[in-house]
């Protein structure tokens, strides 16, 4: 075939390859919204830092679904990952901040049993 | 111009080509996002994560290389940075992953400590208890054993007819009749009572719970003044003999009671020498020693 000009058929491969050729992520959007939900049932927002990436994973999650509705499914798809990425985290935080609270909790009970026992010893 | 060109390929090569840093390939300034990554990254592998919860950790190195390499091929570009952005977070996921599981470890090993300190409690609280139930044992024990050997002892001695023993239901009474001891009118213990009072002292001594209180008696012949003197004086000397053979002096009164409670017939010869006597009363502290 004759080509007489190849740039107009570069650029129609640029746009057939590139922009708008994403699926719907439909998928990632209810995994995002299900982290979301995650997080909230832990109670993350009593911890500050948790809290602070639930509200990120809950902004994005809504950015993401505008976007799906605009049809820009690429991008939908890299916010939803944030999204996942902060309700992943603030759930790992709210985590951490349980079992740092647990384990102060214990210290503070132990110290106080071995202080009885000393002075249980102390007076027999 | 001819598209087929060769001089014309050419300059769209070079132009191409050319463009490719301006396009973001291998741009030097890394953005922020990445900058962040690597920085949460190193942060991660420093903390507890490389030993407690590498997996965690080993999602994060991916996260990081998949933004570096966009990076690579797009330069600071939107995808480069979300993927940075994911990256950070997936290192701070880790590090409070690692964080958590050493909270948890730290917890178990207090748990057991506390645990152990309770059985050291418990152990110990049981000690003293079973200590306190065998001395109590120990004591009751003791007494039982002191209380029978009273008891032999006064038994020996009522056996022995060295002296009249009577028990009562809360006392025992030992008599010893006046002649035995004195002669008349005397406070002077005389040889003949030696035996009888050796007896009766050997019998207080195994009285260990109880309180023995010695009445000299007299009969009506004479002053009550004189009676009550001469009564006193024989008590004490019997006393006396008493605590000198071993009766401890503490669990001793002595008391004169002259003519003032007769057994007998003072009219009658043997009912006075029967009043004239020294009764050993012997009673036990404890209500509990009843016979």
């Amino acid at each position: 075939m004759k080509l007489r000009n190849p740039v107009p058929l570069f650029a129609f491969a640029l746009v057939a390859l590139g922009c708008g050729g994403a699926p719907r992520p439909t998928d990632s959007l209810a995994a995002a919204e299900s982290s979301v939900r995650a997080a909230k049932e832990l109670n993350a927002q009593r911890d500050p830092k948790a809290e602070l990436h639930l509200r990120l994973a809950e902004e994005e999650a809504a950015h993401a679904r505008k976007l799906i509705e605009d049809g820009d499914n690429e991008e939908a798809a890299r916010v939803l990952a944030r999204s996942h990425s902060d309700a992943e985290l603030a759930i790992a935080l709210s985590k951490e901040a349980a079992a740092e609270q647990a384990r102060n909790e214990m210290l503070h009970t132990s110290q106080n049993q071995t202080s009885m026992n000393e002075s249980s010893a102390a007076s027999h | 111009m001819s598209y087929y060109n060769p001089k014309y390929l050419f300059t769209l090569l070079t132009v191409a080509l050319l463009s490719l840093p301006v396009l973001g390939c291998a741009t030097a300034q890394p953005p922020k996002e990445l900058v962040d990554a690597r920085a949460a990254y190193t942060r991660a592998q420093s903390g507890y994560a490389s030993e407690l919860t590498p997996a965690d950790l080993h999602n994060a190195k991916v996260a990081l290389d998949k933004a570096e390499r966009t990076f690579d091929d797009d330069g600071a570009s939107k995808k480069t940075r979300d993927e940075a952005y994911v990256a950070t977070r997936k290192a701070q996921l880790a590090e409070a992953a690692g964080a958590t599981e050493h909270y948890k470890r730290e917890l178990a090993a207090a748990e057991a400590q506390h645990r152990q300190q309770q059985a050291q409690a418990a152990e110990r609280a049981e000690q003293q208890l079973t200590q306190a139930k065998q001395r109590l044992e120990e004591a009751k024990q003791a007494r039982a054993e002191a209380v029978q050997r009273a008891d032999q002892a006064m038994q020996k001695l009522k056996a022995a007819n060295a002296a009249q023993v009577n028990q009562e239901p809360h006392r025992t009474v030992i008599t010893l009749p006046g002649n035995v001891l004195f002669a008349s009118g005397q406070a002077i213990l005389m040889p003949t009572a030696q035996n009888s009072l050796d007896q009766v002292a050997e019998a207080l001594k195994q009285q260990n719970h109880a309180k023995i209180r010695v009445e000299g008696h007299t009969d009506s012949t004479g002053s009550d003044s004189v009676n009550l003197a001469l009564s006193k004086e024989r008590a004490a000397a019997v006393s006396s003999y008493l605590v000198d053979h071993g009766v401890p002096q503490d669990r001793i009164t002595t008391e004169g009671l002259g003519s003032s409670r007769p057994i007998a017939d003072n009219s009658t010869l043997s009912g006075r020498a029967m009043n004239r006597r020294v009764d050993i009363i012997v009673e036990p502290e404890d209500e509990s020693e009843q016979r």
